[in-house]
């Protein structure tokens, strides 16, 4: 959905359009972005300002698509699904679990009982605590799959994003 | 789609025909991280890779999965049927980190404003006994690739709850190639066409594909109008793969893709063309009875 119409819509429902503006804004690349496309997602992190979280939002280029929450098992549920995963090695170490800021949904499955934990529909900006050493090189792992509810683009596992010192110095700012 | 489809060289291989042979198609380059510059590139650019890339995998394959290099499948299997030096699922050199199981249960995740990710991951290794591939050994007669009436009834929801289905027919291990010029062979001969299913066991799209192609209506239009072959993308199998791109760029198309073939083995449908039937039985029926060659 284009910004435009969230604003639209939201203007008509009356909810407060400051909302839908910052819904959109998130989808906005940030000026320290580090990241890459691929298989229909545009994945973009940077460091928070004060360099402890690690924040890489996933936007799907397609509407209508979604992608699992990080809660999900590897291997899914019946081995269903992929979950969206963020990991680091490196100049960068994680302090903590891995979690996203959208809310998680229950996706229910054609023709089953089954239903899915994912996203909805769109960007989702997961946030990973991290500590910077200050030299060395790190490496981020990113993995994910999109989908809709009539078709699953390849999945993504473990797409390395290597950052040098200066790249990390210039993802916090 | 290309001009000289190397699927039509399978089929032509079927029928005795003169083939053409597959293009190479470029690998992903790698290259340094460095800042995004734009978000606004269309998907197909995107799906390359290239513009806005910022490491891609060392050697990776057109799914984004990182695998060592694999010599492209021949154009024109063996006259036997059997695809020498096909990989097994898990061969790929994926830039995956190692771990526990996660015994893999219905839904008991709740829904809430954060969620939070297992401590460990597990690299998916898809079952290996798909219903087609188990159906039909390499080089088998083609009359085999019809499941229709060979399919087993879809298990009761209570069941599907207590045990896990890791697999719903796409086989890692069957040997496309040759199933799917089989499938050509035996369509030339009654008239049928042939319906490629790619897709993966994880899929979720493919497995309420599976569940519409199980209903009494659908199983009618198979087994009236055509041969199936099941084409398994969830190993990242680049012979596997190599199939798909044939029918759609790499990186640009989604699962499952239905290709229907006329009984020469020239292309009829194509579902990343035409689009996704709706996965319910009036809707996949029609779709299939609008497409079958009879």
């Amino acid at each position: 959905m284009k910004s435009s119409t969230v604003l639209t819509l939201a203007a008509i429902s009356g909810v407060p359009v400051l909302t839908a503006l910052g819904f959109a804004l998130t989808v906005h690349p940030h000026a320290r972005d580090v990241g890459f496309s691929e298989q229909g997602v545009t994945v973009a992190m940077h460091l928070s300002d004060d360099g402890k979280h690690l924040l890489t939002t996933f936007t799907p280029q397609r509407p209508g698509f979604h992608l699992y929450s990080v809660g999900l098992p590897a291997d899914g549920i019946q081995g269903l699904g992929r979950p969206t995963r963020v990991e680091v090695a490196g100049a960068l170490r994680s302090r903590g679990p891995l979690t996203a800021e959208a809310p998680v949904r229950m996706l229910p499955m054609q023709g089953t009982d089954v239903a899915f934990p994912v996203y909805p529909d769109g960007a989702v900006t997961t946030e990973l605590p991290v500590d910077v050493d200050s030299q060395g090189t790190a490496k981020v792992l990113v993995s994910y799959a999109a989908c809709s509810p009539q078709e699953c683009l390849m999945p993504v596992t473990g797409h390395p994003v290597d950052l040098t010192s200066s790249t990390l110095s210039a993802m916090r700012g | 789609m290309r001009k000289c489809v190397s699927m039509v060289a399978v089929a032509s291989a079927a029928l005795g025909l003169a083939a053409c042979s597959a293009q190479d198609r470029p690998r992903e380059p790698a290259g340094a991280a460095q800042p995004l510059s734009a978000r606004a590139a269309s998907h197909a650019d995107h799906a390359q890779g290239a513009p806005l890339a910022a490491a891609p995998a060392a050697a990776s394959d057109p799914t984004g999965h990182a695998a060592p290099a694999v010599p492209a499948e021949p154009a024109v299997p063996a006259a036997s049927g059997a695809v020498p030096g096909q990989s097994g699922p898990g061969q790929g050199a994926r830039h995956e980190p190692a771990g526990a199981v996660v015994a893999p249960v219905p839904v008991l995740i709740p829904s809430g404003t954060t969620d939070v990710a297992p401590h460990s991951a597990h690299h998916h290794a898809p079952g290996a006994n798909g219903a087609i591939g188990a159906m039909l050994p390499a080089g088998e007669a083609a009359p085999a690739l019809v499941p229709a009436s060979a399919r087993p009834a879809p298990p009761p929801p209570a069941q599907e709850r207590q045990a896990p289905e890791a697999n719903i027919g796409y086989d890692p291990n069957a040997a496309a190639s040759a199933q799917i010029m089989n499938a050509v062979a035996a369509a030339h001969a009654d008239g049928k066409g042939v319906l490629l299913d790619f897709g993966a066991n994880w899929c979720t799209a493919c497995r309420a594909l599976d569940k519409a192609m199980h209903t009494p209506k659908v199983q009618a239009v198979l087994a009236q109008s055509y041969h199936v072959v099941q084409v398994d993308l969830g190993s990242a199998d680049s012979q596997h793969m190599a199939l798909a791109d044939e029918f759609a760029a790499a990186g640009t198309f989604g699962m499952p893709m239905l290709v229907v073939l006329n009984p020469d083995g020239t292309v009829r449908a194509n579902s990343a063309l035409t689009g996704q039937p709706k996965y319910e039985e009036a809707a996949l029926a029609a779709w299939l009875s609008q497409w079958a060659p009879r």
